[in-house]
């Protein structure tokens, strides 16, 4: 049993069962560029080449930003795929936006905070 | 009471002309029943249990009938621990291998990897239980995994025939299929299940990528 952060941006407006949340992807470009330039970048947080995303937990449905106005259509094969890159926002490259993430991405307003006291994320 | 069960195949052999030496082996069995324990305990040894079927001494197999049976061998396992593999114990049962990780199920659903937990059937498993503190609803099946899986199977079929009480609506190539069911197939949990005290579901929500499932849960 371990307390949890779980940043989400709101109930999905598409399935109403999963969490809209903020989901970052690093693709290999990106992560070969930091490797070169390590000074220049917080932990492949503030790479100019990053890409987030909005991702239901739940449904895999997919927004641009935190407004959910505009959907992102992209897949890999049956994933829901980053729209720069096209793999697998499931990938190894690819993870939930920690608060840092949030906060330089502008996207803190958005954000909602829930403690989780179960193993479940 | 426990030579009385020693050996209830036996009893038919008990007439009147059971020879002598039967009666001395079932004095040497019941001996060792009841020494077995006290010696394993007091010498350390590790003497083999004779097997005694009993029925009225296991209260754990009977109890709470009202109360679907979780599949225990899925409550030991940490969700997020090893989610790159599907649990093949659970899904061999109902689900055939036709692929690395892949499995299709006998109405020809796909369960593959993917999900935030690594494999979809990882997802599945998410919604046997209740996580009360996750923000919003969360949709809770009663039973297990092979139950789960089965009835999302009979749901899936059901729509397939446009049968009463199912939906289908697409998303961009992804179906969300909506099947009633006479009787309640779980419970709503979340944060909002607990504070409505979490009411029974009688819907299962099943989205699809082509024959490839998403998620499933009962709303
Ligand atoms: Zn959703
Ligand atoms: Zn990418």
């Amino acid at each position: 049993m371990t307390d949890k952060k779980l940043l989400y941006i709101r109930q999905c407006p598409i399935c109403e069962q999963g969490l809209a949340r903020p989901r970052i992807c690093r693709s290999p470009a990106t992560q070969m560029q930091e490797k070169k330039e390590p000074d220049q970048y917080i932990a492949g947080s503030n790479n100019p080449n990053s890409v987030a995303v909005v991702l239901c937990d739940e449904c895999e449905a997919i927004w641009s930003d935190p407004t959910l106005n505009e959907r992102i259509r992209t897949k890999a094969d049956s994933d829901p795929a980053c729209p720069q890159c096209h793999q697998s926002l499931w990938g190894p490259q690819s993870h939930w936006a920690s608060l840092e993430e949030i906060y330089l991405l502008g996207w803190y307003n958005y954000i909602q905070v829930a403690l989780l006291h179960t193993d479940s994320e | 009471m426990i030579a009385k069960r020693q050996a209830p195949h036996q009893r038919s052999n008990f007439n009147r002309k059971t020879p002598g030496w039967m009666i001395g082996l079932l004095l040497v069995i019941v001996l060792y029943a009841f020494a077995q324990p006290w010696l394993n305990k007091r010498l350390g040894w590790n003497l083999p249990a004779i097997p005694i079927a009993d029925s009225s001494s296991s209260p754990s197999s009977n109890s709470s009938p009202s109360q679907p049976p979780v599949d225990s061998s899925l409550d030991a396992k940490p969700s997020s621990a090893d989610s790159s593999h599907a649990d093949s114990a659970t899904a061999e049962s109902f689900l055939q291998k036709v692929g690395d990780q892949t499995f299709r199920s006998p109405a020809g659903l796909v369960y593959k990897r993917g999900s935030a937990e690594g494999h979809r059937l990882k997802h599945l498993e998410r919604h046997l239980r209740d996580i009360p503190d996750r923000p919003g609803p969360h949709g809770v099946f009663n039973g297990t995994m092979d139950e789960f899986l089965r009835i999302i199977d009979a749901g899936y079929t059901r729509a397939k025939n446009k049968e009463s009480g199912t939906s289908v609506k697409n998303d961009n190539g992804r179906e969300e299929i909506d099947i009633r069911f006479p009787s309640e197939i779980g419970f709503l949990g979340g944060q909002e299940g607990k504070r409505k005290g979490n009411p029974p579901l009688k819907r299962l929500k099943i989205i699809l990528d082509e024959d490839s499932v998403i998620t499933a849960y009962p709303f």
